[in-house]
């Protein structure tokens, strides 16, 4: 059965907020990176979707049951990882309530707190239950995959991340983030947690800013430079992978 | 000896740097490092001139700072 709106909103910082609609927009804000575009949405209607999380033991999904249907419409699960820190840009795409696409980062969105509507599209944020179970691309799930498996899976999803387009800024942001956004999910997918966290110490994933300046100190510029911005986007280590038969 | 006899061998790796370790076997200094996982593989281990990648590390290992 779908999950129905959380009874309690607690934010990051300990406030506990009332469950009225005017006490979850607060909660929301509290949560949003941007509240600017919660306020551009502020009109959705909060008893409109639930998110059901299954019993993380068995889960196989994350569902979303929306209200109107619009089963085909891209769901981005904003995630606040561990509740402590809320991350932008890293979600969960969903094709379809049953379909999850593995774009983004989320452990498992036990309480959905907010949504939008973008003509076709449905936004949705989410706080989150570490432990969580999705299927993600490949069927593979949070904590399971062997560090070998995990980077031939990011190895195929990334060749999908589409290269072919114009050398713009807006194109190499985009292409980062779709590749930042796997790598993301497949350190998540990882089933050594300790090595998971030790690498996201120590091996950060940078961000559009850090390799736009990596390839201007190359001396590129222009178009020229989100050109290699946008090519390294789908690039794996060639070498090495051939070595380990990922290619 | 070369970076892939370290693979079977029983080794306590030790954290000099943040995930970098060193070990000495029979008197030569070996180095493990992580990498940018997963668009690289997750380590490097080296010795003398020769090294090897590797994802999932061998359970003979045992690496400091990690479970």
């Amino acid at each position: 059965m779908p999950a129905k709106v959380s009874e309690r909103n607690i934010d990051p910082d300990g406030r506990d907020y009332p469950t009225t609609d005017a006490g979850k927009a607060l909660f929301f804000r509290a949560l949003m990176t941007n509240p600017e575009e919660f306020e551009d949405h502020k009109n959705f209607n909060w008893d409109t979707y639930a998110l059901t999380q299954p019993d993380p033991a068995e889960a196989a999904h994350i569902a979303a049951s929306l209200s109107p249907p619009s089963i085909w419409g891209v769901i981005r699960i904003e995630s606040a990882i561990g509740i402590k820190t809320y991350v932008a840009g890293k979600g969960l795409n969903i094709a379809s309530p049953w379909a999850a696409s593995a774009v983004g980062t989320a452990f498992s969105a036990a309480t959905l707190l907010h949504g939008i509507q973008e003509g076709d599209a449905w936004e949705i944020g989410g706080s989150i239950a570490i432990g969580g179970v999705a299927v993600l691309g490949l069927n593979a799930r949070f904590g399971t995959l062997s560090d070998y498996d995990t980077r031939a899976w990011y190895n195929e999803r990334i060749r999908e991340i589409n290269t072919d387009v114009e050398p713009t800024e807006a194109n190499a942001r985009s292409v980062v983030q779709q590749r930042n956004m796997l790598k993301a999910q497949a350190r998540l997918l990882m089933a050594d947690r300790a090595e998971a966290r030790k690498l996201d110490v120590n091996r950060p994933i940078h961000d559009f800013d850090y390799y736009a300046a990596k390839y201007r100190a190359k001396g590129l510029d222009g178009a020229a430079l989100w050109r290699e911005v946008i090519k390294a986007g789908s690039r794996a280590n060639a070498e090495v992978n051939a070595k380990f038969g990922l290619e | 000896m070369q970076a892939k006899d370290l693979l079977k061998m029983k080794i306590r790796w030790m954290e000099r740097r943040p995930a970098s370790w060193e070990a000495e076997i029979n008197g030569v200094l070996c180095t493990l490092e992580m990498n940018d996982f997963p668009d690289e593989p997750m380590y490097t281990v080296r010795v003398g001139n020769s090294h090897v990648d590797l994802d999932d590390r061998p359970t003979c290992w045992t690496l400091e700072g990690l479970a």
